[in-house]
């Protein structure tokens, strides 16, 4: 009965569709082994090329060469032949040159000119080419400092693009040291509410050619407009690089209605920077019961801030319903040498694994030990 | 009476044919992800579309029972792997052997009173060990036995850093592992687990932590279930990563968010499938809580591990592998046909319980159907050895397309011995290892119950 039903039909479909994928993959496979062939082969007929053109006394750019240029590496996998040639005469000695070479490259605006090529290109071959201007920056740079041209066109790839061809941009824009380019693209991704994560934006941002401290001062005028994820990274990045945004971070970090991941990275740059007007809001938010990341972070900020009223609101913390916070509280207290035989004695009666984080500490600081009624020395 | 049996084989047929064309379906809906998804990120590798992070800060949780062979080796490859910021922490579940022991010597551990923040509860330790070896904090915490599910939670209370990693002892990570596996974490921001790709390391030769050969072994057993790890780590996982549905996260390589988990209670205990039951709570925890959440598969991120070379071994961990699926399924039937879990329920729950789950019974319950039919001259035996051919031919090809996949996918070569090899393992492994599975899977189900809380063990080669 099932004859007719020609099931087997059926599985004979799946079974052609299942060669069909077969075949597909013996191709890619093909495919593949030839276009490594075809890449060492275009790598090495590059390198030839740029070589010609470094040893060349009067030092212009061959019109045939730039045709060359302008002509194959709109096809990105001879552009990946060039970076490969280029990568490879790097290590041969030519470094000198191959500045001299770049300088011309700008002269005759083959960046430009390919930058503007790939911005109809798929979002892939577009995070390539900005891959490669971060390794090769010096393409996007005239004698006048930015190369206008190949900065604007990198940052309209960001229109329609996935997250690997918005982090090279920014990567490449770093790289080249463009202030303005960067900031221009962190406010799209804040406009589209593009992600990037905040360690990743600050890696990237720590990469910046240029003067830091300024980026860190644009970047930072727009806190009140970005979204909190970019703004999470940025003060990361500024945590990392500066030390003179004491002021201007205050106001946020007294703002109840900011958000709250900005305001415990803020917290975290006070530890490095040192700035008295903050204590009494750290010992508030020492003190908070609301959201407990702020007395988790206070707890581990205050060590820097050494004094009376310090160690007295860091013995209280050690009460604390949440084990961070004691934690916390008792690394501090560790970290600023305060404490005693009261204390040890305190925390026995209070009963709580405190004493335990003491111990774990003082032993990590120097193989000490707590003697039961009787502090360490 | 004869006509009710023959109306009863005759709806068993058709069920049948069904059954196996959804199976079917699904198997090449399964190689076509794997070879689109494949080929994509291969693509994107070569024109550097990758997220590149080495200090989102992991720890790697080894739980350990009676590890003494494997324990130092495992460490000490770990202590290779290209990445800035993790630590190493080793549970042992109170191992009868010297596990502790020889890691305690042979990185000279010094004993600390490591107080541990209880956010799941499990058996109480006995002692922690640490030491640093370079950047890597290596942290060894003695506990009383509580089964696998037990010791990864005490390693959960214990470890310092917002994401963590489980593995298995007996398992080695490629050293780009760690970097490979944080990659969908940088990609979006509601990724909650990511689970990496098992290779068996009988086939693969190493050097300086990367895999640059692989062969399909001598031992017919290890190879089978080399091909039936490539269909289910390079198909089946791809597939149901498209839509956000895998509901296993293997336990030899898996990376979570802390926080999620520890929320969601952590691992099972008294349970035989720690690692899918994690993830279908998971899913449970998020879809309850409406909170946006993705479960990723890098199949980039290798985790070599050894594969059971007798049949005794691989009939023991079959049929653990089952009870831990029965179990996960039964504890979390909420999923069945449930709209508020969209495709997880409709497509892979299902997926599980027909063609996982409940396999070893229809298959069975289909053998009986055909001699009920040849009893009761219903049997078109032509008809059947066509179709049973037919079948057979397809599921070959169809293993040897996830093989070659594997072979493009990790730049292998290979000779026109390995590729013939292969035809031949692929053929075996169809008409031969699956009937083995399907033996130990119905084991699975008369033995349930018992053993509920042991670790697997396998002779060590």
């Amino acid at each position: 009965m099932f004859n007719d039903l020609r099931i087997h039909l059926a599985i004979i479909m799946y079974l052609l569709g299942c060669v069909s994928i077969m075949v597909y993959n013996a191709m890619v496979i093909i495919r593949k082994n030839n276009s490594s062939k075809a890449m060492v082969r275009n790598t090495d007929r590059w390198a030839k090329e740029i070589k010609i053109q470094l040893e060349q006394d009067e030092y212009e750019l061959n019109p045939k060469h730039e045709k060359n240029l302008r002509r194959y590496l709109r096809n990105v996998e001879q552009l990946i032949a060039y970076s490969n040639a280029l990568g490879r005469i790097k290590n041969e000695d030519y470094a000198a040159a191959l500045d001299r070479y770049m300088v011309k490259l700008v002269e005759n605006d083959v960046f430009v000119y390919l930058t503007a090529d790939y911005r109809d290109r798929r979002t892939q071959e577009r995070a390539y080419l900005a891959f490669f201007i971060s390794q090769y920056p010096q393409v996007a740079k005239n004698s006048d400092g930015i190369s206008s041209g190949t900065v604007d066109n990198m940052v309209s790839y960001i229109e329609d693009s996935d997250i690997y061809c918005r982090v090279n941009v920014l990567k490449a824009l770093s790289h080249v040291g463009d202030m303005y380019g960067v900031a221009n693209v962190l406010q799209f991704f804040s406009e589209r509410r593009y992600f990037i994560h905040h360690k990743l934006l600050a890696d990237e941002l720590l990469c910046f050619v240029g003067n830091k401290e300024d980026l860190a001062k644009r970047l930072w005028s727009n806190h009140r407009i970005w979204n909190p994820n970019i703004m999470l990274g940025v003060v990361n990045f500024i945590t990392m690089c500066s030390g003179a945004f004491d002021e201007e971070f205050l106001p946020v970090l007294k703002n109840p209605s900011a958000n709250v991941e900005i305001r415990l990275a803020i917290m975290r740059y006070y530890r490095k920077n040192i700035y008295s007007q903050v204590h009494p809001i750290l010992l508030e938010y020492l003190s908070q019961t609301e959201n407990y990341d702020f007395a988790i972070v206070a707890a581990f900020v205050l060590d820097a801030y050494p004094s009376p009223v310090t160690t007295a609101a860091l013995k209280a913390a050690l009460e604390s319903d949440k084990w961070h916070v004691r934690y916390n509280a008792i690394t501090s207290l560790v970290n600023l040498g305060e404490y005693s035989e009261d204390m040890v004695n305190e925390l026995i009666e209070h009963d709580n694994d405190a004493l335990q984080i003491l111990q774990y500490k003082l032993e990590h600081a120097g193989g000490k030990e707590i003697r039961v009624g009787g502090a360490a020395k | 009476m004869i006509g009710i049996l023959s109306q009863v084989v005759y709806v068993a047929s058709i069920f049948f044919i069904l059954y196996l064309l959804v199976y079917a379906t699904y198997s090449f809906m399964a190689v076509a992800a794997g070879a689109y998804t494949l080929r994509t990120r291969d693509r994107m590798q070569t024109l550097r579309n990758e997220l590149m992070h080495v200090f989102i800060p992991v720890s790697i949780i080894v739980p350990a029972y009676n590890e003494a062979p494997v324990i130092i080796k495992s460490v000490k490859s770990l202590l290779e792997l290209d990445y800035r910021l993790f630590e190493i922490v080793v549970v042992d579940d109170g191992s009868k052997d010297e596990t502790s022991q020889l890691l305690i010597d042979e990185f000279q551990m010094k004993n600390y009173n490591r107080p541990i923040n209880n956010l799941i509860p499990c058996k109480p330790m006995e002692f922690v060990y640490e030491q640093r070896v370079g950047n890597v904090n290596i942290i060894l915490i003695r506990k009383q036995n509580g089964g696998k599910g037990d010791a990864l939670n005490m390693g959960i209370n214990a470890c310092s850093y917002p994401y963590f990693i489980c593995m298995d002892a007996d398992s080695y990570l490629q050293k780009d592992s760690l970097e490979k596996i944080v990659q969908p974490m940088l990609e979006d921001d509601s990724t909650v687990s990511v689970g990496g790709m098992i290779l068996i390391s009988q086939c693969v030769e190493m050097e300086n932590g990367m895999a640059i050969k692989y062969r399909l072994p001598k031992s017919l057993l290890v190879s089978m279930q080399a091909i039936e790890y490539d269909r289910t780590f390079l198909g089946s996982r791809n597939l149901f990563d498209t839509f956000n549905g895998n509901l296993i996260v293997s336990g030899a390589f898996g990376l979570y968010k802390k926080s999620i988990i520890v929320a969601a209670g952590g691992y099972a205990v008294d349970h035989m499938g720690e690692d899918m039951e994690l993830a279908l709570k998971t899913h449970v925890y998020c879809r309850n809580n409406n909170i946006p959440y993705r479960m990723s598969y890098a199949s980039s991120a290798v985790c070599l591990t050894q594969a059971p070379s007798q049949i005794k071994d691989l009939v023991g961990q079959r049929r653990r592998w089952h009870m831990g699926l029965f179990q996960s399924m039964t504890m979390h039937w909420q999923m069945f046909l449930s709209i508020r879990f969209g495709m997880v329920s409709f497509f892979s729950f299902i997926y599980y319980l027909l063609f996982e789950l409940l396999s070893p019974i229809i298959e069975v319950f289909g053998v009986l159907s055909i001699f009920a039919a040849a009893h009761l001259s219903l049997l078109n035996i032509r008809f059947m050895i066509i179709f049973f051919l037919v079948y057979s031919v397809f599921g070959v090809i169809l293993s040897l397309s996830i093989y070659s996949q594997h072979i493009y996918q990790q730049s292998f070569k290979l000779s026109v011995k390995d590729v013939l090899k292969g035809f031949l393992i692929c053929l075996l492994e169809f008409v031969f290892f699956r009937y083995l599975l399907l033996f130990c899977r119905m084991q699975a189900f008369f033995r349930y119950g018992k053993h509920k809380r042991t670790w697997g063990t396998i002779k060590r080669t």
